[in-house]
C-alpha cells in the first residue's frame, strides 16, 4: 500500500514538474515555415535570403491579394550567425524542417560549398532530402522571384527541378545526402543551375539548364545541357528524354527534317578491365526507346529501315557522352565516378593512382558500347509520307 | 497491491457479518407452537405493510386453527383461491384431527402444488414470503409449509436495444431471472447446463445465479466465482454491476474486466466455451466470467455472417479503439511539439486552418473534446427523440459556427468528430467509456512531452493490462501470453467450421512455482 | 483454489524476444559497428564475426544455466565461490546491471532531446520515463515480459518496413571493396558489437522462471541470430545510403536514415515511427535490467521482501542518470569506447571462468 501511495506521490510531483514549463511548445500557425533559401557572399559575410510562407494566406477566408510568402534576408559571418540574424526582421525564429531547396550562388560554392552547408548537415531540424541548386546571378534574386505559380514559388521550383529532370534528364537531381556521398569519395558532383529569365510580358520564370560541376566542394565550370546528359548516360542516371537527329537518308541540309526519340534508360554499367597493368574503362549503356517523330522518313518501317533508325540513336548517345568525356578532361573533374569504381574494384591499384587522380583519369582510355533498340514506333505503323 | 488488501477487508468483514446473522437465527430459530405467537412474531417482524394478508381460518371443518401468509401482489391469486384455500376450507370425509402429523398430511397428500416445502424457522418463513411463496401455518406445528404461489407481472421478451445485430436472434434477457433462465434453457437442452442459486445483499436478497456447463467448466473457476459471491458484503445489489466491481480481480482498475451482454445467445456461446454466466435478478444484463480484452472486441453478429467480414470489421474496431484513444493526443504532439512530422502540404495546410485562431492547440482541443462529451451525455438524458435532435444539432450547428465564428480551427472538428465516431465503432460500451476517460490524460502528456510522453504512456498502459488477469486468466490473454490457437477466434474470425468445439482454450496454465518473485509475494 | 494467484512464469519464446529486445535497441540508438570500426566499409563483417561471439556465449550461458536449473547468475556465484568470494562477484554483477539501466536511461533521454525536443532538459525525460519504469518493474516480471511480446514483433515489422521503404535511396555498390585494409580492423571493429551481444548474460538471470526449459537453447540463439540480422541489415542499408564516412559522422545514423523516406511526396517524415520504436525498446530494455537487479539484490541479501528494494533501486538509476555525461557524444563514446574492455571482461572472461571452474567443481563432487 505504502508503495502505491509513494507511486502516486511521485506522479503527482512529475507533473508539477511538468506543469512547471513546457519547453518545445510553439504552435503551427506562428512557425516561420523555410521552404526555400538562397546563399550569397556579401564581402566576407554570407547573406542568407529565406523564403517564409505567409500562412495566412492559406486561411480559409484569407483576404484576397495578400502575398503567400515573405522573404527575409540577412546577414552573417557563418550560416547560422545570418539564421539568428533573421529573426531581426522575421517574426519568429525560421523553421527549417520544411526546406524544399537550396540555391548556392556561384561566388559561395566557388569558394567551398561545405562551409556553406555546415548548418544544414548538423541541425536536428534538417532533413537531407532537399535539392541543391547553383545559380551563375545572385541566390537572392532568385529565392525573390514572382514566378507565375499555382502554389508556393518554392513547391514550384521544386516541382520543376523534378519534371524537368523526369522528362529531359539534361539536368541531375541532387539531394544534400547525395552531394555529401558524391564529395566523400573522389566523384564530382554535378548540381543543376538555376537562371531567372524575364518573359516577354517581363514576368519573371525558372530557367533549370544543365548543371555545375563540382570539385570536393568547390565550384568549377558548367555543363550545358546535352554534357549533363552525358554525363546521366554514365551514371545511370537517365529517366527519360528526347533525342533529335537528322532524317534517315538525309543528306547534309537540314532541311530534309528531322526525327525524334524518346528515350528511356535501362541501365549503364562501368566495367574496369586490367591488362597489361594498364586499367582501361568500359561503359556499357542499355536503352530502349520509341520513335516519336519521323515525318520525314520516306520509306516504309520494316526491321531493316528500324535498325537504320535506330542506330542514328545510338550515334547520338555515343557522342553525348563523347561531349561530356571530352569537358571532363578539359576540366580534370571525374564527374562519371570511374574512380569510386577501380577502388572497389582494383583497391590496391586505386592506392597507387589515388592522390594524382585528377591528372591521371585523362589518360585512362574509356570504351563507350551502347546497347540500344527502338520498341515501339507509335501509333502509325507505316508512315503516311512513306507510302506516297 | 490494491486488491489483496480490499480482499482481506473482505474477509475479515464477512466473518463478523456471518457471526452475527449467525446468532440471530438461533434467536429465532424455532417456529413457536402456537399459531398467534407466531402471526404475532411475523407482524412485528415485517410490520404493517397493507400488501401482505394473514389469512386465518379453521382447517377443513375441524377446529383446528390454521393461517396461510402471503403478499398479494408478489403471488397468484388463482392459485391461493383455487388451489390452496379450496385444499384448506374443502370438506374432508376424513377430517383429520389434532393428533394427525398434520404437516405431513397437508405437505404430501393434501395441497395440490407442485412446488412445496417445510420449514421451521421464522427467518426462512419471512424470506419465503418476500420471495412470494404463501406461507401455510398450523396451530400446534412449529413447523410451516412454503408453497410456491409466486407471480408477477414482468416485461415481456423484447428485442436487444444495445447489441444489435442485422442477422440473429431478436430475443434478449429480460429483468425477470426466471424468464432469463428459461431462455437459456430453450438454448441449450443439455443435462449438463447448471444453475446455481444465490441469495446476495443484507437488504434486497437478491436472487444470483451462476450458470454453467458441467464438465465445460473448470471446476476450480465455479468454486472461485461462487466463493467471491459469497464475500460480497452490500447492502443492495441492484444490477449486475453492482456484483462486477466486488468480484474482479482489480477493483480500482480503469479496464473492464468482465464482459457484459444481454443476448442469449452470447450466454450460451460464451458457456460453451467453458465460461461462467452469472445472472442477476432485476437486470437483463449478465455478466461472463472469466473476460479477456480481445472479448470486447467481438459481436455476436460476427458469427452470424461472412467470416472475411467479420475478421475486417474486428480489425477495424482494433483500429478505431487505437483512433478514440490516441487521436486527440497525437494531434496536440504534432501541431504544437513535432511540426517537421507533418508533411509539408499539410502541415502548410493545418497552419493556413489554425492561422486566425485565439486559442492555443491545446486548449482549442480540451475546449472541443470536453463540447463534445457534454453533448454526448446531454443526447443520453435527453428523451428519445429530442436526443438525437440535440446531439445533431449541437454537433453540427456548434462546430460549424465556432469554425466561421474562428473559434477553432475546421481540422480540429474533423479530429474531435473523428474521435467521437470511432468511439461508437466498438461494440461493448464499458471499453468505450475506459478509452474515452483514458484519452484526456494522453491529451495532458502530449501537451507536455510531446509524443514521447504519448508513447511513454501507452507503453505503461500495455504494461499494467499485462499484468492484470480476470479470474486467473491474464487479460491480454491471446496476444500475450501467446496462445495461437485462440487467434482463430480473437483477431480472426476463422470460419466455423475451422473453429471446430474447442473454440477457445483461454489462457495457460502454471505449472511449478518460483520462490524469488514479486508479484504474489504479497499474498 | 484462487486462480488469481497466479505465478510468474515465462516461456523459453518469451525469453528469446527479450533477448533480442536489449540488443536492438542500442541498435537502433547508436549502431554500434558503423561508428566504431576503423575501416566503416567492412562493419557488416565485424558484425558477422561479433554475431559469432554472441552464438558462443549464449550456447555457455545456457551450459551455465542448465546446470544449475533453479538458481540465478547470482545464487551459481555463490554455490561456486561460497559466501564472501560469490557476495563480491555477485556485487560487480549487480553493479554491471543497474549502470547499464542508468545508461539506457540517459540514452532515452539525451536520444529524445537530441532528434526531437532539443528545449525540453534531458532529466524531465528521466523522471518521467523512471516512473513509468518503476511501475512497471512493481507490475512483475511477467507484465514486462508479455509487454515486450507485443511490442518487439511490431518495432521490428515497422523496421523491417522502413528498411524497404527506402529501397530507393539505397547505392549497394558503396559496401565494395570489401576487406580493402585487411581483416584487422574488422576484427577490431568487431569488439564493440560483441559486448552488446554479451547482454545474453541476462539469460542466467532469468533462467529459472523459465517454464519450457528445454527450449532455452533453441529460442536464445535464434534470437541471437536474429539480432545479427536485424543488425546486418541497418549497416547494410546505412552505408548504402550515406557512405562508410558519412555514415561514421552520424549520431543518430537509424534516425537520420528514416528522416530520408519519402514517398510520393506525402509518406515522408515518419520519424514518428522511429521514435515510438526506440522508446518501446529502450523502456524494455530499462524495465529487465531494473528488475534484474532488484531480485539479484534480494537474492544476494536473502531479503523476502522484494518489493521494498524497487523503489530505492529505480531511485538510484534516476540519480546516476542524471549525472556523468554532457551530451550524446560523451555518452556514444562512454558506451561504445570506455565501457567496451569493462563489459567484454564481464560478460565474457568472466562467465568462461565461471563455466570452467563449474564443470571442475562438479567433477570433484563427482568423485
Amino acid at each position: 500500500m505504502k508503495k502505491s501511495r509513494i507511486l502516486l506521490i511521485s506522479f503527482i510531483l512529475l507533473i508539477c514538474i511538468l506543469l512547471s514549463g513546457c519547453w518545445n511548445r510553439r504552435e503551427i500557425e506562428s512557425l516561420s515555415f523555410v521552404l526555400a533559401s538562397g546563399i550569397d557572399q556579401s564581402g566576407d559575410q554570407f547573406q542568407l535570403s529565406t523564403q517564409v510562407v505567409n500562412t495566412e494566406a492559406l486561411a480559409k477566408n484569407a483576404p484576397s491579394g495578400i502575398h503567400s510568402y515573405f522573404v527575409f534576408t540577412s546577414k552573417g559571418k557563418t550560416i547560422f550567425d545570418a539564421v539568428r540574424n533573421a529573426t531581426q526582421s522575421a517574426p519568429s525564429k525560421l523553421f527549417w524542417s520544411h526546406t524544399k531547396v537550396l540555391v548556392l550562388s556561384e561566388e559561395v560554392a566557388q569558394k567551398g560549398a561545405l562551409s556553406a552547408l555546415g548548418f544544414f548537415i548538423r541541425d536536428a531540424e534538417e532533413r537531407r532530402n532537399f535539392h541543391i541548386l547553383v545559380t551563375p546571378g545572385r541566390a537572392e534574386t532568385v529565392i525573390n522571384a514572382d514566378v507565375k505559380t499555382k502554389s508556393l514559388p518554392a513547391m514550384a521550383l521544386a516541382n520543376t527541378l523534378e519534371s524537368n529532370y523526369k522528362s529531359t534528364s539534361q539536368t541531375s537531381i541532387v539531394t544534400l545526402n547525395d552531394f555529401l556521398l558524391e564529395i566523400h569519395g573522389t566523384e564530382c558532383p554535378i548540381v543543376p543551375t538555376i537562371k531567372i529569365i524575364k518573359t516577354q510580358k517581363g514576368e519573371q520564370e525558372y530557367q533549370i539548364l544543365g548543371s555545375a560541376v563540382f570539385n570536393k566542394d568547390k565550384f568549377i565550370s558548367y555543363l550545358s545541357p546535352i554534357e549533363t546528359r552525358g554525363v546521366q548516360w554514365v551514371k545511370g542516371k537517365v529517366k527519360s528524354g528526347i533525342i533529335v537527329t537528322p532524317c534517315l537518308d538525309a543528306g547534309k541540309n537540314d532541311k530534309d527534317g528531322k526525327i525524334s526519340f524518346e528515350i528511356y534508360q535501362e541501365k549503364s554499367k562501368i566495367d574496369i578491365k586490367k591488362g597489361n597493368n594498364q586499367i582501361s574503362i568500359e561503359v556499357h549503356i542499355k536503352e530502349r526507346g520509341n520513335l516519336a517523330e519521323g515525318a520525314c522518313i520516306k520509306s516504309e518501317i520494316n526491321p531493316n529501315t528500324l535498325a537504320k533508325i535506330n542506330k542514328l540513336k545510338e550515334t547520338a548517345i555515343k557522342e553525348e557522352i563523347q561531349g561530356a568525356l571530352k569537358k571532363a578532361y578539359e576540366l580534370k573533374t571525374d564527374v562519371f565516378g570511374f574512380g569510386e569504381q577501380i577502388h572497389r574494384k582494383y583497391p590496391k591499384d586505386w592506392k597507387t593512382m589515388k592522390d594524382n587522380w585528377s591528372n591521371k583519369f585523362p589518360s585512362i582510355p574509356v570504351k563507350i558500347i551502347v546497347d540500344s533498340r527502338i520498341n515501339g514506333t507509335g501509333l502509325i505503323q507505316v508512315n503516311e509520307g512513306g507510302k506516297k | 497491491m490494491f486488491r489483496n488488501f480490499f480482499h482481506k477487508k473482505v474477509r475479515i468483514s464477512n466473518l463478523i457479518e456471518s457471526n452475527t446473522r449467525h446468532d440471530d437465527s438461533n434467536q429465532l430459530a424455532k417456529i413457536p407452537h402456537s399459531i398467534d405467537e407466531t402471526l404475532a412474531a411475523l407482524q412485528t417482524r415485517l410490520g404493517e405493510s397493507k400488501d401482505i394478508i394473514y389469512r386465518c381460518f379453521l382447517l377443513n371443518q375441524t377446529n383446528i386453527r390454521a393461517s396461510i401468509v402471503y403478499i398479494d401482489d408478489l403471488t397468484d391469486a388463482n392459485m391461493i383461491n383455487n388451489q390452496v384455500m379450496k385444499t384448506v376450507l374443502s370438506d374432508l370425509n376424513d377430517p383429520p384431527t389434532k393428533n394427525d402429523d398434520l404437516l405431513s398430511l397437508y405437505l404430501f397428500k393434501f395441497i395440490d402444488v407442485g412446488d412445496v416445502s417445510k420449514t421451521h424457522s421464522i427467518s426462512e418463513v419471512i424470506e419465503k414470503i418476500l420471495q412470494g411463496n404463501t406461507i401455510f401455518l398450523i396451530d400446534g406445528v412449529s413447523q410451516a409449509i412454503c408453497i410456491g404461489t409466486s407471480k408477477w407481472e414482468t416485461r415481456s421478451i423484447e428485442e436487444p436495444t444495445v447489441e444489435n445485430t442485422i442477422r440473429g436472434p431478436k430475443e434478449s434477457f429480460t429483468e425477470d431471472l426466471k424468464n432469463n433462465i428459461s431462455l437459456l434453457r430453450r438454448k441449450i437442452k443439455n443435462e449438463n447446463l447448471r444453475f446455481l442459486s444465490l441469495n446476495i445483499g443484507e437488504t434486497t436478497k437478491t436472487d444470483i445465479c451462476i450458470s454453467y456447463l458441467h464438465k465445460k467448466a473448470d471446476p476450480s473457476l465455479v468454486t472461485e466465482v461462487k466463493s467471491r459471491l459469497e464475500n460480497i458484503d452490500m447492502e443492495g445489489i441492484l444490477e449486475s454491476r453492482y456484483l462486477e466491481e466486488w468480484i474482479v480481480d482489480h477493483p480500482y482498475s480503469v479496464f473492464p474486466q468482465l464482459d457484459h451482454t444481454e443476448r442469449p445467445d452470447r450466454v450460451a456461446a460464451m458457456l460453451m466455451e467453458g465460461r461462467i454466466a452469472i445472472f442477476c435478478n432485476g437486470t437483463p444484463w449478465v455478466l461472463i466470467v472469466p473476460t479477456i480484452f480481445m472479448q470486447f472486441f467481438t459481436s455476436p453478429g460476427d458469427y452470424y455472417q461472412n467470416f472475411y467480414f467479420s475478421t475486417f470489421i474486428r480489425w477495424l474496431r482494433f483500429i478505431a479503439s487505437m483512433l478514440t484513444l490516441t487521436i486527440p493526443a497525437f494531434y496536440i504532439a504534432l501541431i504544437t511539439m513535432h511540426q517537421e512530422m507533418i508533411p509539408t502540404q499539410l502541415a502548410l495546410r493545418i497552419a493556413g486552418s489554425r492561422a486566425n485562431v485565439p486559442f492555443p492547440a491545446v486548449v482549442e482541443a480540451f475546449l472541443m473534446e470536453i463540447t463534445f462529451e457534454i453533448l454526448r451525455e446531454a443526447g443520453i438524458r435527453l428523451p428519445k427523440a429530442a436526443g438525437q435532435a440535440v446531439s445533431i444539432v449541437g454537433a453540427l450547428i456548434i462546430g460549424q459556427a465556432a469554425v466561421d465564428a474562428g473559434i477553432v480551427s475546421p481540422i480540429k472538428i474533423i479530429v474531435v468528430s473523428l474521435t467521437g465516431i470511432c468511439s461508437f465503432a466498438l461494440p461493448n460500451y464499458s471499453l468505450g467509456l475506459t478509452i474515452r476517460l483514458l484519452r484526456f490524460p494522453l491529451m495532458i502528456l502530449a501537451s507536455l512531452l510531446g509524443i514521447p510522453g504519448i508513447a511513454v504512456a501507452l507503453l505503461a498502459l500495455l504494461t499494467y493490462m499485462t499484468s492484470i488477469k480476470s479470474f486467473g486468466l491474464p487479460y491480454l490473454s491471446p496476444l500475450s501470453p501467446l496462445t495461437q490457437g485462440d487467434f482463430k477466434d480473437t483477431l480472426f474470425r476463422a470460419p466455423l467450421f475451422k473453429l471446430g468445439n474447442n473454440k477457445s482454450k483461454f489462457g495457460f496454465k502454471p505449472k511449478n512455482k518460483n520462490e524469488f518473485d514479486i508479484e504474489d509475494e504479497e499474498q | 483454489m484462487n486462480l488469481s494467484n497466479h505465478l510468474p512464469i515465462i516461456s523459453s519464446r518469451q525469453l528469446g524476444l527479450i533477448l533480442i529486445s536489449i540488443r536492438v535497441a542500442v541498435m537502433t540508438v547508436f549502431l554500434p559497428t558503423a561508428w566504431s570500426t576503423p575501416d566503416p566499409k567492412n562493419a557488416w563483417l565485424s558484425a558477422i564475426l561479433s554475431g559469432i561471439g554472441g552464438m558462443i556465449i549464449t550456447y555457455l550461458f545456457v551450459v551455465l544455466s542448465r546446470k544449475y536449473p533453479d538458481q540465478t547468475l547470482i545464487q551459481i556465484f555463490e554455490t561456486i565461490f561460497g559466501k564472501w568470494l560469490g557476495a563480491l562477484f555477485s556485487i560487480i554483477y549487480l553493479y554491471f546491471f543497474l549502470n547499464i539501466a542508468s545508461v539506457i536511461v540517459r540514452e532515452f533521454a539525451e536520444v529524445l532531446n537530441t532528434a526531437l525536443m532539443p528545449e525540453t532538459p534531458v532529466s524531465i525525460f528521466i523522471v518521467y520515463v523512471m516512473v513509468a519504469v518503476i511501475f512497471a518493474v512493481f507490475r512483475g516480471l511477467e507484465a514486462i515480459i508479455r509487454t515486450n511480446a507485443i511490442t518487439l514483433p511490431i518495432s521490428l515489422i515497422s523496421l523491417v518496413v522502413i528498411l524497404c521503404l527506402l529501397v530507393k535511396t539505397y547505392h549497394p555498390e558503396l559496401i565494395l571493396p570489401i576487406l580493402e585494409d585487411g581483416i584487422k580492423p574488422v576484427v577490431r571493429g568487431s569488439l564493440v558489437p560483441l559486448s552488446l551481444f554479451g547482454e545474453v548474460i541476462l539469460l542466467p538471470m532469468l533462467y529459472p522462471y523459465v517454464q519450457d526449459k528445454e527450449n532455452v537453447l533453441r529460442y536464445s540463439m535464434l534470437a541471437q541470430i536474429i539480432s545479427i540480422f536485424i543488425l546486418l541489415g541497418l549497416i547494410l542499408a546505412i552505408i548504402s545510403t550515406f557512405g562508410a564516412e558519412e555514415a561514421k559522422n552520424l549520431t543518430l545514423p537509424v534516425f537520420s536514415l528514416v528522416r530520408m523516406i519519402s514517398i510520393a511526396n506525402f509518406f515522408e517524415r515518419v520519424e514518428a515511427i522511429m521514435v515510438a520504436i526506440w522508446i518501446s525498446l529502450l523502456y524494455t530494455k530499462m524495465c529487465i535490467y531494473l528488475y534484474v537487479t532488484v531480485i539479484g539484490t534480494a537474492q544476494l541479501f536473502r531479503l523476502k521482501n522484494v518489493k521494498c528494494l524497487i523503489f530505492p533501486l529505480g531511485i538510484t538509476v534516476l540519480i546516476l542518470a542524471n549525472k556523468d555525461f554532457k551530451n550524446l557524444s560523451d555518452l556514444k563514446y562512454y558506451t561504445m569506447k570506455e565501457w567496451n574492455p569493462i563489459s567484454l571482461l564481464i560478460e565474457y572472461i568472466i562467465p568462461c571462468f565461471l563455466v570452467v571452474v563449474s564443470y571442475f567443481s562438479r567433477r570433484k563432487r563427482l568423485t
